[in-house]
């Protein structure tokens, strides 16, 4: 069964109205089963290539963090206090479980793990390490990064994924000194 | 109004009452106790159709909303299966199907096997930000257009059933209707 306060949150934060679940009252949201959605993802990623699902995904993104920040009136000031359950929220509403490893907006830096998003589970049992899905979702988190959390310009890169057999996804803007240098280290162990 | 936030809360609510939308073990949502759920901003989902359609054209838009369609309908008959659950072919049963997989509310307003079906959507607020954000030139319906085709072709007899559009909301209809002929 479902944790009672993911419940508890879930009733509380979401509502159906006009046929569409809404956030806190105030934000629209649309829901879909998971595989579909990777499928439809995967097909755009394949036809279209990673860089402009990416792009896409940043552009849709950046229309939902606005959204967030404007609706649900979300200040700088008191984000870092509420970032744990405005996570656990996401969570619940199918973004995947967010690590927040590190969180520098002076230096616009940021790290994270993620785990249990269903779309990417989905993505990569389907499509193994053909799976172009992560492109899609990290151009988003990096919209919400960048104008949410202040990490400015934030890019995102996969420093590590879970269809290449790490335990998370490794997501990080500005962390390593050089790109790949993750994978690099692998390779040569 | 009071009337309108009980209707409007009404499926959601029952689903979560009836442990239909749960989940097990991680803590997302679950549909019929299989289906993993995701959420995506419904303007942003409008405008990502109409991106695609933009860059594809209506042909390719049309068919990736059949994938979903499809998809969606044949993992919803996987779950009956295995939960040994008979889904009958009732015309009701599978606009409240449409529904609970979060593609709107629809109706079948006529309908002769192997031959003819037509389809109104009622509630589908994607199809309304796509006309409030791209007015006549919104391409949304067709991705709809192929995602209840997808449905169609799995739940009705009429295979490969393809909707065309009969009247269009972005082109001033008061709503989104489908048909299909053989």
């Amino acid at each position: 069964m479902m944790d009672n306060i993911f419940k508890k949150i879930l009733m509380r934060t979401l509502k159906i109205k006009h046929g569409l679940p809404v956030l806190l009252n105030k934000v629209d949201f649309v829901m879909f089963p998971a595989r579909a959605m990777a499928k439809m993802v995967q097909k755009v990623g394949e036809d279209l290539g990673e860089t402009y699902l990416n792009r896409l995904g940043y552009d849709a993104g950046l229309m939902v963090a606005k959204e967030f920040v404007e609706s649900l009136n979300w200040v700088e000031k008191g984000l870092a206090l509420r970032i744990k359950s405005i996570f656990t929220m996401f969570e619940v509403m199918g973004f995947g479980k967010i690590d927040l490893k590190l969180w520098d907006t002076k230096e616009s830096r940021i790290l994270l793990h993620l785990i249990n998003h269903p779309v990417i589970i989905y993505g990569i049992k389907l499509f193994g390490k053909r799976e172009r899905i992560c492109s899609f979702y990290m151009g988003i988190f990096s919209a919400h990064a960048h104008y949410e959390l202040k990490v400015n310009g934030c890019n995102l890169i996969e420093t590590q994924c879970i269809s290449r057999g790490a335990p998370y996804c490794e997501w990080s803007y500005n962390y390593f000194k050089k790109t790949g240098e993750k994978k690099k280290k692998k390779k040569s162990r | 109004m009071v009337k309108e936030e009980k209707e409007d809360s009404s499926l959601f609510d029952e689903l979560m009452a009836k442990n239909i939308l749960v989940s097990t073990d991680k803590n997302y949502l679950i549909l019929f106790k299989n289906i993993s759920i995701s959420m995506y901003g419904a303007r942003a989902w409008a405008f990502t159709l109409q991106q695609i359609a933009l860059k594809k054209g209506e042909k390719y838009i049309f068919d990736l909303g059949y994938l979903m369609g499809k998809d969606s309908a044949e993992e919803v008959n996987e779950t009956f299966k295995k939960l040994g659950v008979f889904l009958s072919k009732e015309i009701k049963k599978i606009t409240s199907i449409i529904e609970a997989t979060g593609f709107g509310i629809t109706e079948i307003t006529s309908y002769i096997p192997k031959k003819r079906v037509e389809l109104k959507i009622i509630k589908n607020p994607i199809l309304e930000f796509g006309k409030e954000l791209y007015g006549e030139k919104s391409d949304i319906c067709l991705f709809y257009a192929g995602v209840y085709s997808g449905f169609i072709s799995n739940f009705l007899d009429l295979k490969d059933c393809k909707l065309a559009i009969k009247e269009c909301i972005s082109k001033g209809d008061k709503n989104c209707s489908f048909y299909y002929e053989k």
